[in-house]
């Protein structure tokens, strides 16, 4: 079975990777909700067309999806060394988490809020709103249950490249994986990783379903 | 005379993409205060597009639209959003705001024009009342029927109490009885509180059952406009011709000569008509449709007859019947 200081570690790991998850989540909506939102907006169909602006935002975040995770992790040490201090830990897996997830979460948004029904944005217009009020008082509420499953996605996707980031120090379960599982040959410490990381997955986007389910009011 | 609420001046619009479509060709249209103005017209017409170009949402390729003396390509955006609060405006498909309830969507214009927390309450509780679902408060539209829905989007377009009300097929989706109900509160808001409402449709039947005018749009022309009853009797484009058209009976069935549509007087009956002309011509005639209409407070009777299949005498009887001041076309044409 395991020692007292093994399930500790597991704890704290444990910890660690929902502290990354949450965080790194919550930043990659404070830069990609906005996005989202421009991405849509911006659109030559949308509500304040410019089509500059568009483009630009297409591009960034097509390129940055493009790069795959642990190259862009290792690419941005530079940047993460000026924001944290330091390239290892926690704290300094979020910098690429968040910079890896931005533009995920803002493909999410838009497409979201590209569900909605173009003749309710005509008849807040005929009511004489303004785009602000229209983002404000309809795209976002509107689109309230498929954000929450966006987020959900979002959670569970960042959750995942934060255990990826485990294999460079990233912290988390992901190290615990691969220090245990990888360098030292103790499987039964892996597996439970991985076992708590699916428990963890499960949880969150189970959270995501039930919260999008009571907050639709379209039955 | 007082000048029109809305001024339409010559009003074109092209959409421009991989083929232009010219939606509206040169229209020009006044419509007075208090009045219903109907515009009627086949699907691709143009009826949203004009409509739409009414508020400005869509803006004209050319031509002006004065709105209560008011140029709107003159308005800055900001001028332009206040003026649409002086314009509501409800749709076919209603676009309520489906995760906000009754009360919120009514909310929502009031909101966007800044009106104080308490107005809003109070004013939402008077137009519920007038809508007649003071009972749907907290009920959210997908617990709603149709035709309850287009009372909270009728509720929602008074709310900022505006002088005109534009409305695109707002009982295309609704059952007969349910599209009276919903005309009849039109009717109403009309009546009691003086706002010029703007019709569109493609049924004839909504134009005959509250409007005061109507207009008929063809290919982005107007074939003809005027007062319902005028246009309802004596037709004279070819547009006008078909719309008036009852339809749905089986018209081509009767085989034998020229098909007319015979409007009169409703107080007359057409008993005395029809034996008249049996015994003035020895002849019979069927009457394929007859009925009689109530159209702005005056009654019309309407039949379609199908005469002798005799060139020369079908003539005749129609002269005959021109002769007795009734309105007579021959609508052979399209009888489907
Ligand atoms: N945004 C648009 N882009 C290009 N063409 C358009 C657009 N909107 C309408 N049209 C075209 O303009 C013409 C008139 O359309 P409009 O929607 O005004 O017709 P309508 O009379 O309202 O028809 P319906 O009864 O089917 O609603 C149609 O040929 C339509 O295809
Ligand atoms: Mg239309």
């Amino acid at each position: 079975m395991l020692t007292n200081a093994e399930i500790s570690l597991l704890g704290l790991g444990l910890w660690e990777t929902i502290y990354m998850t949450v965080l790194s989540t919550l930043f990659a909506y404070i830069i990609g909700l906005p996005m989202g939102v421009v991405l849509v907006t911006s659109d030559k169909d949308g509500i304040l067309p410019m089509p500059k602006t568009n483009k630009v935002l297409n591009i960034v975040v097509n390129l940055v999806r493009s790069v795959p995770f642990l190259i862009l992790l290792v690419a941005v040490i530079p940047f993460t060394r000026l924001v944290v201090g330091k390239a290892y830990g926690c704290n300094a897996t979020i910098v690429p988490l968040v910079i890896a997830a931005a533009p995920f979460v803002a493909r999410l948004v838009e497409s979201s809020l590209r569900e909605i029904d173009k003749g309710m944005i005509e008849a807040s217009l005929s009511m004489g709103a303004g785009p602000w009020q229209i983002i404000r008082k309809v795209l976002l509420p509107e689109a309230k249950p498929s954000l929450i499953l966006g987020a959900a996605i979002a959670t569970t996707t960042i959750l995942g490249y934060s255990a990826m980031a485990g294999f460079v120090g990233g912290g988390g379960l992901g190290t615990i994986a691969i220090n245990y599982g990888y360098y030292r040959y103790q499987t039964g410490i892996m597996l439970i990783t991985v076992v708590l990381l699916v428990v963890v997955v499960q949880i969150f986007q189970e959270i995501g379903d039930r919260l999008a389910v009571r907050s639709d009011k379209r039955k | 005379m007082e000048t029109p609420i809305i001024q339409l001046q010559n009003l074109s619009k092209t959409y421009m993409g991989a083929n232009e479509v010219n939606a509206l060709c040169g229209v020009s249209i006044n419509i007075n205060r208090g009045d219903i103005f109907g515009i009627i017209g086949m699907s691709g017409a143009g009826k949203s597009t004009l409509v739409r170009c009414i508020n400005f949402l869509e803006k004209p390729t050319t031509g002006t639209v004065i709105i209560d003396g008011e140029d709107l390509s003159q308005l800055s955006e900001k001028d332009l959003r206040k003026k649409r609060q002086e314009m509501g405006m409800i749709f076919q498909q209603f676009n309520l705001l489906m995760q906000s309830n009754v009360m919120q969507n009514i909310h929502f214009p009031m909101e966007i024009a800044g009106f104080p927390k308490d107005k809003i309450k109070e004013r939402t509780a008077e137009l519920l009342e007038i809508v007649g679902l003071a009972d749907k408060a907290n009920a959210y539209p997908a617990q709603l029927s149709g035709g309850q829905k287009q009372r909270v989007a009728i509720a929602r377009a008074l709310a900022t109490s505006p002088k005109l009300m534009l409305c695109d097929e707002a009982t295309s989706a609704l059952d007969p009885t349910t599209t009276r109900s919903i005309l009849s509160l039109l009717k109403d808001i009309n009546n009691r509180l003086g706002i010029t409402i703007v019709i569109i449709t493609h049924e004839m039947a909504v134009i005959e059952e509250i409007c005061s005018h109507v207009a008929i749009i063809d290919n982005g022309l107007i074939a003809e406009m005027g007062p319902v009853g005028e246009i309802f009797s004596r037709p004279k484009s070819a547009a006008a011709q078909k719309l008036v058209f009852p339809t749905g009976k089986k018209m081509a069935e009767a085989a034998g000569g020229k098909l007319c549509r015979v409007v009169f007087d409703g107080s007359a009956t057409y008993q005395p008509i029809i034996s008249t002309i049996a015994l003035e011509f020895r002849a019979q005639i069927n009457i394929i449709y007859a009925n009689v209409k109530e159209i702005e407070g005056k009654s019309f009777g309407e039949m379609v007859l199908r005469l002798p299949p005799d060139e020369q005498l079908s003539e005749k009887m129609i002269r005959y019947l021109r002769a007795l001041d009734l309105t007579v076309e021959e609508v052979s044409d399209y009888a489907d």
